[in-house]
């Protein structure tokens, strides 16, 4: 987090100096049309990795949408102008390693900057 | 899923981004704002689950944000995602390294079984940020969020 954080000051750093309107991009998303080809309780992590790269991170769970303490891995894209932004989460559960579900969502929209 | 916390993360890195990208030359008399929320007491008012349609939802709660996907391994089945979120940040002032900003951020997620709402989550904080400039720290610490 903290690398990051400086990695997006030095960017933006740039780009002002550069006195242009800055594009900031992080992470990277997977074609979420090829998750139709992961079957459930039977897809291992190999399997899945194969299909949507490797991931941005990862995590455990035990949720109610996890009955026994899952895995977590987790895909994450955002590009923001400045006057636009785009956020993506997808997240990839698997239990005793076999792929059990998973959530994504996505947005566009326009930024309003007031001075 | 805990995708509720995994988003707060991703906007804090990029109400960073936003804040400082609005910044022409520096002036910190600046806000930021993603999205508009919904009224959240019509959803609970207003809608059913498992009766309420797609046109109820978009009629009470408005155009969504975003849309997604999930498939729950509890019962197998795929339900369609939409998503709303507003955010607003703002910087409060900038102090040598350190750029100290408010951020408000609400997400409403609405889970979708056969073009009826099957359920929501959602979430809402205020908080703040900080963030320092790369080069001008002393030490390892670049930035905190909380």
């Amino acid at each position: 987090m903290n690398k990051l954080v400086n990695v997006l000051f030095a960017l933006v750093l740039i780009a002002l100096i550069g006195g242009c309107a800055p594009t900031l991009e992080y992470g990277r998303w997977p074609d979420t049309a090829k998750l139709d080809s992961l079957e459930l309780y039977k897809s291992d992590m190999d399997e899945v990795r194969a299909v949507l790269g490797e991931p941005h991170g990862k995590g455990m769970g035990r949720t109610p949408d996890f009955p026994e303490l899952a895995t977590i891995w987790t895909y994450e894209y955002a590009v923001t102008t400045g006057t636009a932004s785009d956020f993506s989460i997808l997240l990839i559960g698997f239990i005793d390693g076999r792929f059990y579900g998973y959530t994504w969502f996505s947005s566009q929209q326009k930024t309003r900057v007031s001075h | 899923m805990n995708y509720l916390n995994k988003a707060r993360n991703l906007f804090a890195c990029v109400m960073v981004m936003l804040a400082c990208a609005a910044i022409p030359g520096m002036s910190l008399a600046v806000e930021v704002t993603i999205g508009e929320f919904p009224e959240i007491d019509r959803l609970e008012r207003e809608l059913e689950r498992g009766v309420s349609t797609t046109e109820d939802i978009e009629r009470v709660l408005g155009k969504p944000s975003g849309y997604g996907r999930a498939l729950s391994g509890i019962d197998g089945k795929h339900r369609d995602v939409w998503y709303y979120e507003e955010i607003e940040a703002s910087v409060i002032d900038s102090k040598g390294s350190v750029i100290r900003m408010h951020a408000h951020q609400q997400i409403l997620l609405i889970f979708l079984l056969d073009e009826k709402l099957d359920g929501f989550q959602w979430y809402s904080n205020a908080g703040a940020l900080k963030g320092t400039r790369p080069g001008l720290m002393g030490d390892n610490e670049a930035g905190t969020s909380k």
